[in-house]
């Protein structure tokens, strides 16, 4: 890049900044219409029933109550999320404590609460399954005909595999298993899921707290028997999703309504509702194997895990990743993947930041130690030999790994960390002193960035003034996508940002976009950006060139401007009308269907240093360390917020969350805040953030997408510190003071 | 009159309110449905997460514990209170400087706990930032960069003062 940079790379601050301080930026919950219905969900109490009845007759009768929605009004109405599995907008086989069973619409919510409990629901009892393991024998309950694994083959495992697996253990120096189990995690955004939708008799308007409004808009086209030019689902702030915020029933529910009655109806979830009716991340058993040599060289992975995805949920919310998205980290010669991703009698999995990764690694990279370990190596060096490295040709199908400096990553981990002065050997601690134990681990990992690229499009307007407008399908989830669009969208028109407007969050006024996921929004939708700037600014010139008679050759665009032949020539002299430029990424080149040819994603690493406290069990946090390529920070402080959430999540994934459910009938004991503690200002653990800037080649100026991957090392890093404190392994998360005193055969 | 209802008189952001309300209905209940400020949000109806803070006589309450008659004849400030003329108080214009922010949810409450902090203890520490804190909760992580915010907040000279 020639140029200097004037926008990219700017901590600037957030576009909608002052709205989120004043008070004035709506989410959804917070729009108001007249004549406003207030909807509220009736939930299942039993984990697997069927509905054999159900009377609302009594409850109609309760005045200001305007409708009532069962399954047998949304009988054949389904709708099939990406992410789970086809779903009817309500089921009359209920598979979990809370799930839907009616939906109330009344003139305010009391009323609406009060008629919830004069709903008659005979329901007949079924058996229910609530661990992964079990529910995938054949002798369990099943939740569907086809049984309990729902793979992309119903009733089978997914598979993946490469090599000689059982040659390679055999020929292995070294051998190292462990069965390593993660809890469920839900998503717990601080905004509730919520929507208002209003049909007003032509066109339907529908508030959503999703990610995916694209996706809404055909579920809701699909479900109502509307045309997609008749639906436009807006979301202009939005709470937090963490992808679990996507495709769901509610705003169905309340539009199926607001049809009904012609009226605008609210259906918020209550806390307790978001945690269970809500999505969230999986429980996993994983046996995880590897064989090494005597030089280090890991060989081979036997990896076989058990997913709960619960009730609805399908391999996207488990085991999809690991097949799909190549990052396997390591040069696994030979390896095989079976994973049975299986529904329970409990809520609904979908991919939930870092999807299977963080449970991977929890496991993965204590074994990678665990080799180091047994053979004197260095945890480093035993990362560095079997890395992937720029250029490599990746399992399975051979994708060539673009950018990715290693080394230096490692490097600056290492050194911000203090790992070399802290680092006494295996099988030493940091320090031990009367009841506390320190020590440091590291997990290391590779980003994804580029999911769906092609389905991402960008349209830039420019005006006679010189003044811009972009238009983008994006949504923004709460990581400052607007903003650093809108950066990138400037820097490329060389304006500057307060001259160019953002359009989006409108699915009516917006181009398309898959969805906000998997980091890859800032990488895709800035991609699109770059080409859209890129056609105007062509449009720019044609034009130019016939108004005043020379080459295209002969004129650029910069700074706001044409020049011809290096004179400056306003571009009010050219255009007296807007000019616009469409871009819609191209398909990458693939290897294999959903593989493509070039993978994008940098290296990762964690160090964490803690301390152990061996008569209570406690571990604190003492020193985070989170070293991350993101190719280029086009906003600085908007990449340290993502990296520090991620590491926090993680943190909490790896010390003390977990959704518990009570052992027989299912009901979910800690679903609020009192219950399920997510870290709070005092006990946050802080976390250095640095940020390393590789520029990745196919990025729009270099970029790739964060928030993702930042959190999926985390279990890892703080398991191997924890290791090398008490010299015990854990092997399930939380690492609650119990469990590391179990470990420690102290109770 | 209704044995369920009062009439209350509340002085929110300077304005008096007269109006009716059910004896079980919240402040954050009457804020949002009621006067229609909706800054103020609703993260957990249970006093859990600090997203409804408001200040009831200057002291930061969780307006979703509170009944609105318990706020009859009282003053209270809301995040749509804090800016004056179009001017953002000092602690807007610090989480905005900082990125003391992400998906703006927690904000709110975040700003007024803040605001009652300072107003009484213009120079806070790190811990009595954290402490006074930490009943907001955030998920996206903007913990540290919010107490920067409120520290450099506090160390403008007219902080406190507004």
């Amino acid at each position: 890049m020639s140029r200097k940079l004037k926008e990219v790379g700017k901590s600037i601050p957030l576009r909608d900044a002052r709205e989120k301080v004043n008070g004035s930026a709506q989410y959804s919950a917070d729009i108001r219409l007249d004549g406003m219905l207030h909807a509220k969900i009736l939930g299942s109490p039993y984990p697997h029933a069927k509905i054999k009845n159900i009377d609302v007759s009594q409850a109609k009768k309760i005045k200001g109550v305007v409708d009532i929605l069962t399954y047998k009004d949304t009988v054949g109405l389904t709708y099939a999320s990406v992410e789970h599995k086809v779903m009817g907008v309500f089921e009359q086989q209920l598979r979990y404590v809370g799930e839907p069973v009616a939906v109330v619409a009344a003139e305010t919510e009391e009323i609406a609460d009060e008629a919830l409990g004069a709903i008659k629901v005979e329901y007949e009892e079924l058996p229910a399954v609530f661990d992964p393991v079990e529910g995938a024998k054949p002798s369990a309950p099943k939740l569907y005909p086809e049984g309990n694994i729902a793979g992309p083959v119903p009733g089978e495992p997914l598979i993946g595999k490469w090599g000689d697996v059982d040659k390679a253990f055999r020929e292995a120096d070294v051998v190292v298993e462990g069965v390593f189990k993660t809890p469920i995690q839900p998503v717990t955004p601080l905004e509730p899921r919520a929507c208002v939708i209003s049909w007003d008799g032509k066109e339907l308007s529908a508030w959503v707290s999703t990610q995916f409004p694209h996706r809404v808009k055909e579920d809701l086209a699909k479900v109502l028997g509307l045309p997609f030019s008749k639906i436009s689902v807006i979301t202009h702030y939005f709470g937090g999703g963490f992808g679990g915020k996507k495709q769901e029933e509610y705003p169905l529910m309340a539009a199926l309504i607001s049809m009904r009655t012609n009226r605008p109806v609210k259906l918020e979830y209550s806390r307790e509702e978001e945690t269970i009716v809500g999505r969230r991340r999986y429980s996993s058993v994983g046996i995880i194997k590897l064989a090494a040599k005597k030089d280090g060289t890991i060989t081979a992975i036997d990896f076989e895990t058990y997913y709960d995805v619960g009730a609805h949920g399908n391999y996207v919310g488990g085991s999809l990743g690991l097949l799909v998205s190549e990052f396997y980290v390591y040069k696994f010669k030979d390896a095989i993947f079976k994973a049975y991703d299986v529904n329970t009698n409990l809520p609904t999995a979908q991919p939930f930041r870092g999807v299977q990764f963080p449970a991977y690694l929890f496991g993965l990279e204590q074994l990678v130690d665990q080799i180091a370990e047994k053979l004197g190596m260095d945890p480093v060096e035993i990362r560095l030999k079997n890395t992937y490295r720029t250029g490599d040709k990746m399992k399975p199908y051979g994708a060539t790994l673009s950018s990715f400096p290693v080394e230096e990553c490692l490097a600056k981990g290492v050194k911000a960390s203090g790992f070399r002065e802290s680092w006494k050997g295996w099988g030493k601690p940091v320090k031990a002193e009367k009841n506390k134990r320190k020590g440091i681990g590291m997990a290391y990992t590779m980003g994804w960035t580029g999911w769906m690229e092609q389905f991402a499009t960008a349209t830039v307007k420019v005006y006679p003034d010189a003044t811009a407008e972009l238009i983008t399908g994006a949504q923004d989830l709460g990581t400052g996508s607007n903003t650093t669009l809108s950066q990138i969208a400037a820097e490329e028109l060389g304006i500057p940002l307060d001259n160019l407007k953002l359009t989006t969050a409108n699915t009516g006024l917006t181009t398309e976009d898959w969805g906000s996921c998997g980091s890859r929004t800032l990488y895709c939708a800035g991609k699109a950006v770059v080409g859209a700037v890129r056609k105007t600014k062509e449009a720019l010139i044609n034009a130019a060139s016939l108004q005043l008679n020379v080459a295209k050759n002969d004129v650029e665009f910069r700074d706001g401007a044409l020049y011809v032949k290096g004179k400056k020539i306003p571009l009010s002299k050219v255009i007296k009308e807007p000019v616009s430029g469409a871009y819609k990424n191209p398909t990458p080149e693939m290897v294999a269907p959903l593989y493509n040819a070039v993978y994008i994603g940098g290296p990762l690493l964690h160090i964490a240093e803690v301390e152990v406290d061996v008569e209570t069990g406690e571990i604190t946090v003492l020193r985070y360390t989170a070293v991350q390529d993101v190719g280029k920070a086009i906003n600085p402080l908007v990449v340290e917020g993502q990296m520090y959430g991620g590491a926090l999540q993680g943190l909490g994934y790896s010390l003390k969350e977990e959704l518990l459910f009570e052992k027989d009938s299912g009901k979910p004991l800690n679903p609020d805040f009192l219950d399920y503690k997510i870290y709070n200002f005092q006990d946050a653990p802080l976390v250095q953030s640095i940020i390393m800037e590789s520029n990745e080649p196919t990025g729009p100026f270099g970029a790739m997408g964060v928030g993702e991957h930042c959190i999926n090392p985390v279990a890892g890093a703080v398991a191997n510190a924890v290791y090398n404190a008490i010299g015990v392994r854990l092997y399930e998360i939380p690492m609650t003071p119990e469990r590391v005193l179990k470990a420690l055969g102290k109770i | 009159m209704d044995n369920n209802k009062s009439i209350i008189s509340i002085v929110v952001n300077g304005v008096m309110h007269t109006i009716d309300v059910k004896n079980n209905w919240t402040l954050l209940k009457v804020l949002r449905d009621q006067l229609g400020l909706t800054g103020t949000k609703c993260g957990c109806d249970k006093g859990h997460c600090g997203a409804c803070t408001v200040l009831l006589n200057g002291k930061p309450i969780l307006s979703c514990l509170t009944l609105a008659v318990a706020a009859h004849e009282q003053e209270i400030t809301t995040i749509e209170g804090l800016a004056v003329g179009g001017n953002l108080h000092p602690l807007q214009e610090a989480f905005i400087e900082h990125h003391a922010l992400q998906c703006g949810f927690c904000t709110s409450g975040m700003i007024m706990s803040a605001k009652a902090l300072l107003d009484e203890n213009p120079k806070p520490s790190e811990k009595e930032i954290t402490y006074s804190l930490r009943g907001n909760l955030c998920r996206c992580g903007s913990y540290p960069k919010v107490v920067k915010a409120i520290q450099a907040t506090a160390k403008k000279p007219e902080a406190g003062k507004q």
